[in-house]
Order: structure tokens, then C-alpha cells, then sequence
């Protein structure tokens, strides 16, 4: 048990129409040019268009920069940075999910220290500050508004590099569950999914704080009560603003508290098959969880108490069980498939898998030692292997 | 491996890792920017500095009252490279060691043979090092060596030392590299500085020599004209000569010895036939012939111009005596150029006697020595008890056109054009002098056994 803690978290902006802070809040950071981030579904869907409107107002210039792809890659990370010090920008402001956010971690990193991101991969190896970086997040998942976690694929290698440090931990976060309305119901499942991930692994990490836990269990409970009627209904506002606040509290719980095994194989799936990060998570956790429950047989019982289990009566054990089978429930309610089907993985694959797995920064904290045996067999349960043909 | 689990735990979540500060990064610049500034602010000194006529030391004194400021630095040297050598010419603090050379096994050699331009860290005590620098002396522990370089030549090297460990970073040897840059300027300019000078001042010694050349080259064409005549003048003289001469001797003949009149017909016929000599002598001597070598009696060339100069001389007041060796073994020489030395030397007698009012002579010596090589030579000395040379002028009275006499008389041409031939003849002029009490020139020539 650790005597000393410690919680970091950026300045928040939350609620209805908060988007509208931007400029203020750009102006606040002593911006003078800010080089826009986004991806070209938010492009589409009017955010940045909006978010430029406040800048114009705050009377700031700026440059947009919308080629960034799911899972960014390293090479988009070189070409942004090249536009930014190009284009005489001062600060960040990232539009969008996880993606952008990442790259603009990776862009700001590269501004003030130069070199290629490859060089940060790991913890703490960031020396000067970055410049002032705002973040507008368009998904409730990620958590990457408020996280010390940036995750760049590096595509020489084919693997995710975890970039690790507080200096990434944004400036500003301004979080709008308007803007969720605009997500299609499966992005709006597979980042829920992510951000209950998120909250369950943070939950049982061995770096969990009282003040994680506090924000994780907030989150599981969260999602589990408006994650079903945020994907039924786009308009919801009730269940986009309790989904915007549990992907946040996932995210502060997580940046602190750090993950677990899920995570450490999804990246690898992620950056190997170019899967949806949120849904390769919801497939993977009852795995996971499988797994991990002999290491925390009593967080498992509270899980499942925050997700609405009744679970009077049960022993211990029987309560977490049902945490499980909870989130299979909802997983399946949203119509996650219980299996990664892929084509052909040769035994060599798996292994190399497991291998990279067991190098992730998040397999630190997951609660279970984990062994590279484990994570084969893992991975083995989780793909539905040499069903569908490439 | 948990120890290891719970560190990289920490790492991850702890709180040793923290968001860096823009403001803590701000007093971090603006830190750096001071110590840019205090670099500037001495670059530009330097520049400064090269346009007054300052000593490297004065330059190095300068640079090194503010360098501890903006760079690790107890120590500071200039060395420069002199033709084949490298020298310490000036260190701070100040060293008595200055001017001291750089031994040819040592590091900086290597530097300098390799024409590498780049700044070298040398961490003091590493064997190779430099125990020609006052690396010990001030606990240096680390060095930068500086080669520097104008126009793809080496000049010298700066050194930069410090009693700190590992201490320099590559911003300082960044602003050491600007740094040599800037004393490499200085440097060479100082040294075209002292060229400028240095030809300023010859230009104006050739100057002045050439002007005083002109005044002798006109009065050496006087002279030439003069003599030319003379000649003109004997030759004329030869033949009433004749005409006096026979017809005293046809008188001669007619008188019976015991005639009064004999005796001075007798000395008529002796002087007119001592005048035909004379005659004879000068036209031999003015004749612009190729020199041809002979073998000569020095003895016989004393008697000839003694008899061509003995009377001016002795009109002077000037008691010429002689004192010549028998068996004086011959010279191989042209004994026209060699009447000239001496007729020279007798001269510059009779001038140096002038004025002196003890009784006054020249002694005229001819023998047989050893030069210093050890060879046999035949030596004729003119001694006289003059003025003498004073001693500043000794080593000059060689010297083309150096004379002391006034311009109507000397070309200062004389000695130098008798020590060309005595040179010409394998030999040579010695001179010694004392002020007030007179001088001794021997012209000293191989005997011809020796000379192969």
C-alpha cells in the first residue's frame, strides 16, 4: 500500500454549450495562433467549424489540420508537427476523439523538444514544456482530455508506443455533451464500452487511490445506468451528459490510477489489425476479468454492485462473479460481439501478441501478476481465429 | 523484480514526475539569455579591441574578466603558432611561463598536424596531456582547446581551462568556438598590424638609402671622369717626358762628368725617368682590362703604389715606412685589382691621419700567416695611428656606401669594393680598430700552394 499519492488532472470546462469557452480559454493560455487538430468526421459534423467561430471572436488566427486517422499514426504525428512550426502556431487545440488528442500530445511534444515520437515512448521522458494545449473532446471514451497518456502507432514496428507523462495532461479540457449527439449509435457503444473499461481496470489497478475509486465507481455507475439509452437515442442530453461526465471521471481515474492487462492487449490488436480501439476493450475486459478476479474478489463485488447488480444476499464471490456478467450483458445489449473474428492468426502472431503485451506500461498495474503464458492464453480465448478469411 | 514493479509503479503515478512549468522554463531562458548576452557583450569587446594597437596579453586580460561570468573557466591561454613552433604568448591569470614553447609530442600538436577545427574537451590528468600547460599548477581539471583558424590555416589555439569537473556543456563549447573565432580576427589582424609597420619601416630605411646612394653614384661618376682624364692627362705627359728625358740624357752624353752642370742633368734624367714610372703605374692602373691572374709579389705591388701614392702622402706630413718580408712567397692574383685595395688602404690612412697632431705615420707590413681556417696566406697590413673607428661604425665600414668622411671626398664605396676582391681572391680583409689610437687593415690572401 503506498503512503504518498498523488492526483493530476487539467483545468475542466463542463456543461451544455461549453464549447463555447474556447476563445476565452485559448486567450487565457497566452495563444496567439492555435494550430486546430480535428478529424475529418468532426470537420463534417460543424464542431470545429463552431469552435473557429469562438476563436475569431476572442479575435485569435489559427490553422486547421483534420488528416488524422483512428489508431494516428507516427508519420501524421512528423506531418503535423511540420504544419505547426510551418504555419508560426503558439498553442494546440484539439477537436475529437482519442485520435486527435493523441496527435496533438505528439505535435506539442515534438514542438518544444524536438526529435521523432519514437524517442518518448515509455514514462517520463519529456524535458521541456510543451506549448499550451486545449482539448474538445467529441466522444464520451477516450479520457485522453484529461490524461498523462498519449498512444501513437508506430508503423515501422506495428506496434502502439504508450507515451507517458504529466506534462501531457492538457491545459484545458472543455467537455460539451452536445456534440456526443452527433455520434452514429456503434461509436457511441464501442467508446462507452472504452470509457467503462477504463474505469473498471483503473478500479482494481495497484496504483489505485481513494481518489480514483471515487471517480471510477462514479463512472461504472454512470455507464451502466445511461450508456444503453446514450446509444438508443441521439438526443438524449440527459444520458449524453451522464456519459460525457463518466468518460471523464473514467479518464481522471485512469490517467491516475493507470489500467491493466485489457488495455495492454488492445493495443497491440489495435495497432496489429487496426481494430476500434473502444470495441476491441469491451470484448477483451470479461477476459480480463476472468482472469484478475482471484487478485480482488471484493473490488469485483462493488463493481457489480455500481452497475446495478442486486447483490444482497450473495457471497462474496457470487457478487463478482455477477460484475462480469453485468458487463457481458451490456456488452451484448449494444451488440458487441463476444469475439475479435479475424482471418487466419498463426500460433507465431499470437505469440508476438503476447510478447508486445507484456511490454505494455499497463500491464504494470494490472492487479494479477501476468506472465506471458497468460496473455497467450488471453489473447487465444478472445479471437475467433480461422473463421473469416482475409 | 517487485522492488522493480513498485518503482515502475511510482514512475507511472508518483510524485517525482510532474507537468513541467512554462514559467520555471521562462527563468531557465531568461538565465540563458543573461549569460548570451555577457558572451555578446565580450565577442563584441574583442571586436572592438582589434582596432586599437593592443598586446594579446592586454587582449587575454581583457577577455578574462568577464569570461568566469558566462563560462566554467579559471584559466585562460592564447597560443600561437610561430613558423614551426607553438608558443604560449600570454595566459590568465598571468604566468611567468609566457613565451614558452609547446613540445612537439603534445596534444596540441596532434590537433594542430590534424587541421581540425573543431573544439576539444580534455579532461586533465588522461596521460596524453599537456603537461606543458599549467594544468597542475592550477588544478585544472577540464579543458577546451580551440584551434584557431583563419582561412583554412591554423594560427594558434585557445585554452580554456577549469578546476570543476565534467563541467562544459555544448553550449559552451559553442560560444568557445565563436569565441576563437573572434581572437583568431584579432589575432591575425595584430599580426598584419606589425607587417604593416615592419615594411613601413623598411620602405623608409630603402628610402633614405637610395636617396644617399644617388649622391654617390653622382659623385662616383665624377670621380670616374676625373680619373678618366688623369689618364688622359699621363698619357699626354709621356711624351714631352720623353723629349725632356732623351734630350737630357743626349746633353749628358756631350758633358764631361766632371761638368758642373752634370749633376743636374743627372737628376733631371732620374726624375723624368721616376715620373715615366709614375706615368707608367697610373695607365697601368686606370686600364679597364679583365682581371687576369698572375703570380704576384706583394712586396712588388707595395713598391708600385708606393710609388704612385708615397709622395701625396708623405706631402701630408705622414712618415710612411715599410717593413716587407724577403722570400715573400707569390700570390696567385691580378695585381692591378690588388694596387687597388691597397692604394685604397693607404688612403684611408692619410684620411684617418688627418688632423691628428702627434707625430703621425703609416706602417706598411707584408708576411706570411695562418687565416682562421688554419690555410697559409700572404698578409699585407696598413697600420696607422689615426682617429680610428668608433665602434658603432665597425660593423658597418664594409658596407657599400657607408663613409664618414665628408661628401667631397669619400664615395664609401672603397673598402667595399676591396673586400670584393680580396673575397674574389680567396681571401679576405680583417680590421681592427681603437678609437683615437688608430687602425690596422690586413688584407689577407691564400697562398697559391693551398688554393685548389
Amino acid at each position: 500500500m503506498r503512503m504518498i499519492s498523488k492526483f493530476v488532472a487539467p483545468e475542466i470546462i463542463f456543461g451544455l454549450g461549453a464549447l463555447s469557452q474556447v476563445g476565452e480559454s485559448a486567450l487565457r493560455l497566452g495563444a496567439t495562433k492555435l494550430f486546430v487538430i480535428s478529424d475529418p468526421g468532426v470537420v463534417a459534423n460543424q464542431w470545429v467549424d463552431r469552435a473557429i467561430a469562438r476563436l475569431k471572436e476572442a479575435g485569435l488566427s489559427f490553422e486547421i489540420w483534420f488528416e488524422v486517422t483512428s489508431n494516428p499514426k507516427d508519420y501524421e504525428v512528423i506531418e503535423g508537427v511540420k504544419r505547426y512550426q510551418d504555419t508560426g502556431c503558439d498553442a494546440i487545440l484539439a477537436v475529437g476523439g482519442g485520435s486527435p488528442i493523441d496527435v496533438a500530445k505528439a505535435v506539442a511534444i515534438l514542438a518544444t523538444n524536438g526529435g521523432v515520437i519514437q524517442d518518448y515512448e515509455g514514462v517520463n521522458k519529456i524535458t521541456r514544456p510543451l506549448p499550451p494545449l486545449l482539448v474538445v473532446p467529441t466522444t464520451a471514451g477516450s479520457g485522453s482530455e484529461v490524461t498523462q497518456f498519449a498512444i501513437i502507432v508506430d508503423t515501422r514496428r506495428k506496434v502502439k508506443m504508450t507515451i507517458i507523462s504529466k506534462s501531457l495532461v492538457p491545459d484545458i479540457a472543455i467537455i460539451d455533451p452536445v456534440v456526443l449527439q452527433t455520434k452514429d449509435a456503434r461509436l457511441t457503444a464501442a467508446t462507452g464500452l472504452d470509457a467503462l473499461s477504463h474505469a473498471i481496470e483503473s478500479f482494481v489497478s495497484l496504483a489505485a487511490t481513494p481518489l480514483t475509486d471515487v471517480n471510477a465507481l462514479n463512472a461504472i455507475r454512470l455507464v451502466a445506468r445511461y450508456l444503453r439509452p446514450s446509444v438508443a437515442c441521439r438526443s438524449n442530453l440527459e444520458a449524453k451528459s451522464a456519459m460525457a461526465m463518466a468518460a471523464l471521471q473514467a479518464g481522471l481515474a485512469f490517467s491516475n490510477a493507470i489500467l491493466g492487462a485489457t488495455h495492454a492487449m488492445a493495443h497491440q490488436l489495435d495497432a496489429q489489425l487496426d481494430l476500434h480501439h473502444g470495441e476491441t476493450n469491451a470484448i477483451l475486459l470479461p477476459y480480463v476479468m476472468e482472469f484478475n478476479m482471484i487478485a480482488c474478489v471484493e473490488k469485483f463485488a462493488r463493481i457489480a454492485e455500481a452497475m446495478g447488480e442486486n447483490i444482497a444476499g450473495l457471497s462474496t464471490w457470487e457478487a463478482a462473479e455477477r460484475a462480469i456478467q453485468a458487463v457481458r450483458r451490456l456488452a451484448r445489449d449494444l451488440d458487441i460481439p463476444d469475439k475479435i473474428t479475424v482471418g487466419n492468426l498463426s500460433e507465431e502472431r499470437i505469440n508476438n501478441l503476447a510478447q508486445n503485451a507484456l511490454k505494455d506500461a499497463c500491464i504494470i498495474t494490472n492487479p494479477r501478476d501476468v506472465t506471458e503464458r497468460d496473455l497467450h492464453n488471453l489473447f487465444a480465448l478472445a479471437l475467433k481465429r480461422g473463421i473469416q478469411v482475409d | 523484480m517487485i522492488d522493480d514493479k513498485a518503482r515502475l509503479i511510482e514512475n507511472l503515478t508518483g510524485v517525482r514526475s510532474s507537468k513541467l512549468n512554462y514559467y520555471v522554463e521562462l527563468k531557465k531562458r531568461n538565465r540563458e539569455i543573461v549569460i548570451q548576452n555577457r558572451r555578446l557583450e565580450i565577442i563584441h569587446q574583442l571586436s572592438r579591441d582589434i582596432n586599437i594597437d593592443m598586446s594579446l596579453e592586454m587582449i587575454v586580460q581583457r577577455v578574462y574578466e568577464n569570461l568566469p561570468l558566462v563560462i566554467p573557466c579559471d584559466f585562460l591561454g592564447l597560443i600561437t603558432l610561430e613558423g614551426s613552433e607553438l608558443r604560449l604568448v600570454a595566459t590568465q591569470p598571468p604566468l611567468p611561463c609566457n613565451g614558452l614553447v609547446v613540445p612537439r609530442n603534445s596534444v596540441l600538436w596532434e590537433i594542430i598536424r590534424k587541421q581540425q577545427e573543431q573544439v576539444y574537451l580534455c579532461i586533465a590528468g588522461d596521460g596524453k596531456l599537456l603537461e606543458e600547460l599549467p594544468v597542475r599548477q592550477f588544478e585544472l581539471n577540464c579543458l577546451i582547446l580551440d584551434p584557431l583558424k583563419v582561412k583554412q590555416n591554423i594560427i594558434g589555439m585557445l585554452v580554456i581551462g577549469t578546476r570543476e569537473k565534467n563541467i562544459y556543456s555544448q553550449n559552451d563549447l559553442t560560444f568557445a568556438r565563436q569565441l576563437a573565432d573572434q581572437l583568431a580576427i584579432c589575432v591575425q589582424n595584430r599580426r598584419l598590424y606589425e607587417e604593416v609597420v615592419q615594411a613601413k619601416r623598411e620602405w623608409e630605411e630603402a628610402f633614405r638609402a637610395r636617396v644617399q646612394m644617388q649622391a654617390q653614384l653622382v659623385q662616383s661618376a665624377k670621380l670616374a671622369a676625373i680619373g678618366e682624364m688623369a689618364a688622359g692627362v699621363a698619357h699626354e705627359l709621356n711624351s714631352p717626358m720623353t723629349v725632356i728625358i732623351g734630350n737630357a740624357q743626349m746633353l749628358q752624353r756631350e758633358l764631361v762628368p766632371e761638368h758642373p752642370a752634370s749633376q743636374l742633368l743627372k737628376d733631371i734624367v732620374a726624375c723624368g725617368l721616376r715620373c715615366k714610372k709614375i706615368i707608367q703605374n697610373l695607365l697601368t692602373f686606370a686600364r679597364q682590362e679583365p682581371p687576369a691572374v698572375a703570380p704576384t709579389d706583394l712586396n712588388e705591388v707595395v713598391e708600385r703604389v708606393l710609388s704612385l701614392v708615397k709622395y701625396q702622402i708623405n706631402r701630408n706630413g705622414i712618415n710612411v715606412c715599410t717593413d716587407l718580408a724577403p722570400d715573400l712567397p707569390r700570390v696567385a692574383a691580378n695585381g692591378q685589382q690588388l694596387d687597388q685595395v691597397l692604394i685604397n688602404l693607404l688612403l684611408n690612412a692619410r684620411d684617418a691621419l688627418e688632423g691628428v697632431e702627434r707625430e703621425r705615420y703609416i706602417h706598411i707590413r707584408t708576411g706570411v700567416r695562418r687565416d682562421e681556417n688554419g690555410r697559409r696566406c700572404a698578409a699585407v697590413t696598413v697600420q696607422d695611428n689615426g682617429q680610428g673607428i668608433s665602434p658603432e661604425n665597425m660593423s658597418r665600414v664594409f658596407d657599400p656606401f657607408f663613409t664618414t668622411k665628408e661628401a667631397s671626398r669619400g664615395t664609401g664605396l672603397g673598402l667595399s669594393v676591396s673586400l670584393g676582391i680580396a673575397r674574389a681572391h680567396g681571401g679576405t680583409i680583417e680590421v681592427e680598430s681603437r678609437p683615437g689610437e688608430g687602425s690596422t687593415f690586413t688584407l689577407v690572401l691564400p697562398l697559391e700552394e693551398d688554393r685548389s
